[in-house]
């Protein structure tokens, strides 16, 4: 593995990073931006593992796998939050919700 | 790039399943008479006229059982590693048998933690398929039971 | 040889994001962030990353993307018609996405990696196991907490939803 290979999977995890910014930033739909959440989440997973590979102990890797489950926990609390919005106000966009408690 | 070769055997399970499949697929379609009727066209060939859509609002309980899976499964990650080396006889035997005590202890409160959620979800009902109840009919006939069993 | 998978992941990685970037179509979304994630679980293997690799296939591509899949169904009246999502703010999400793109970018090629070649532990999944249960026993042990936390809570928000 030479430091090109690994600038190249560095830009991936830009790539990555900056599609889900964008996402993010313009969807309404707030499980459109769940994906770009989770896309954001790949970049940074993907920097963490290509530097672990020069690490003997690989707590880059070790990390990573943390990092994983913590998005699952995330993921499903998020849609069941979502699911509780759409149930009391019919809404799933995010630019519709502009109201909280009981009206 | 030596390490990565063990992952080539997986490759060739993936290339391989993909292969057989399109084979098999390519196969019917030579083999098969093609001979579509209206009657073939329908979703259930011989049964009910489908109405409305596939996609109507799915029941949230699916919803439950799948979190459920997933973050049990999330579980089951952290036990694949813990598996390969608690019975690592090197490391037990460096450590006077304190390694097989020590990682044993540890999981089974990993495990017993994530109980306590199961435990949880299954007192709530959560676990409990949804079933329509069959309604008891108040109708009375007014042929005795052993009217039946005359003509048998 | 390797630099045809290498190829072949770039062009799924890069065909997914593209989909989820220019669709309006939330199910292909989803379909499409599972195309992306199984490219990069071959990108997890080529950096060596077996286990990781491992993880990402059983917990994202078989699990959160079936979740967003129910989230689709439940969160939209859905009638036989394509569910479509539009967009807010197009063009500052555009600068600021290209501006953060371009700043990374920037940070990447000035920046001078110097890589070594470390001697590789053969059993790698052993060796995550042994450093799990020594160097990272609090995170997981915590982590146990944090699933039991998150079981309780989306189920109980869940059941909520459900009985109303």
């Amino acid at each position: 593995m030479s430091e090109q290979m690994l600038t190249y999977y560095l830009y991936l995890a830009a790539f990555l990073f900056a599609s889900g910014t964008y996402i993010v930033l313009t969807r309404r739909s707030a499980i459109f931006v769940l994906i770009g959440v989770e896309l954001m989440l790949n970049g940074a997973n993907v920097v963490l593992a290509s530097f672990s590979q020069f690490d003997p102990a690989m707590n880059g890797q070790i990390f990573a796998i943390f990092a994983v489950v913590l998005t699952v926990c995330e993921v499903s609390i998020a849609l069941a939050i979502l699911l509780n919005i759409y149930r009391k106000s019919r809404v799933s966009n995010l630019d519709e919700l502009n109201q909280i408690g009981n009206t | 790039m030596i390490q990565i070769s063990g992952f080539g055997t997986v490759l060739l399970f993936i290339v391989g399943g993909i292969g057989f499949l399109m084979i098999t697929l390519l196969v019917g379609k030579l083999l098969r008479p093609n001979n579509p009727t209206t009657e073939k066209q329908t979703t259930y060939e011989s049964g009910e006229e489908p109405s409305g859509t596939a996609w109507g609002q799915f029941n949230v309980r699916f919803y439950i059982v799948a979190l459920i899976f997933l973050l049990f499964e999330a579980e089951l990650i952290f036990l694949f590693p813990w598996a390969t080396v608690f019975g690592d006889e090197q490391l037990i035997a460096e450590s006077d048998g304190l390694w097989a005590q020590f990682s044993m202890i540890e999981t089974f409160i990993f495990i017993g933690i994530l109980l306590v959620g199961l435990a949880y979800v299954w007192s709530k009902g959560m676990l409990e398929w949804v079933r329509p109840k069959p309604k008891a009919s108040d109708f009375k006939s007014r042929i005795p039971e052993s009217a039946y069993k005359d003509f048998k | 040889m390797i630099i045809t998978v290498q190829i072949f992941l770039l062009m799924m990685v890069l065909a997914g994001v593209g989909i989820i970037l220019f669709t309006r179509n939330i199910v292909h979304a989803a379909y499409a962030l599972c195309l992306t994630l199984l490219g990069i679980a071959g990108v997890y293997v080529l950096v060596m990353s077996e286990l990781l690799a491992v993880v990402q296939i059983m917990l994202y591509a078989g699990g959160v993307v079936i979740l967003l899949a129910f989230g689709v169904m439940m969160t939209n009246r859905l009638r036989g018609e394509k569910v479509l999502s539009g967009s807010n703010n197009k063009w500052i999400g555009r600068i600021i996405s290209v501006g953060v793109f371009a700043g990374l970018c920037y940070l990447i090629s000035i920046s001078p990696f110097q890589t070594t070649s470390v001697e590789k532990n053969e059993d790698q999944i052993a060796q995550i196991g042994v450093s799990f249960l020594t160097d990272h026993i609090v995170a997981f042990e915590l982590i146990a907490f944090v699933l039991l936390v998150a079981l309780v809570g989306a189920a109980y928000l869940a059941k909520n939803a459900a009985d109303e």
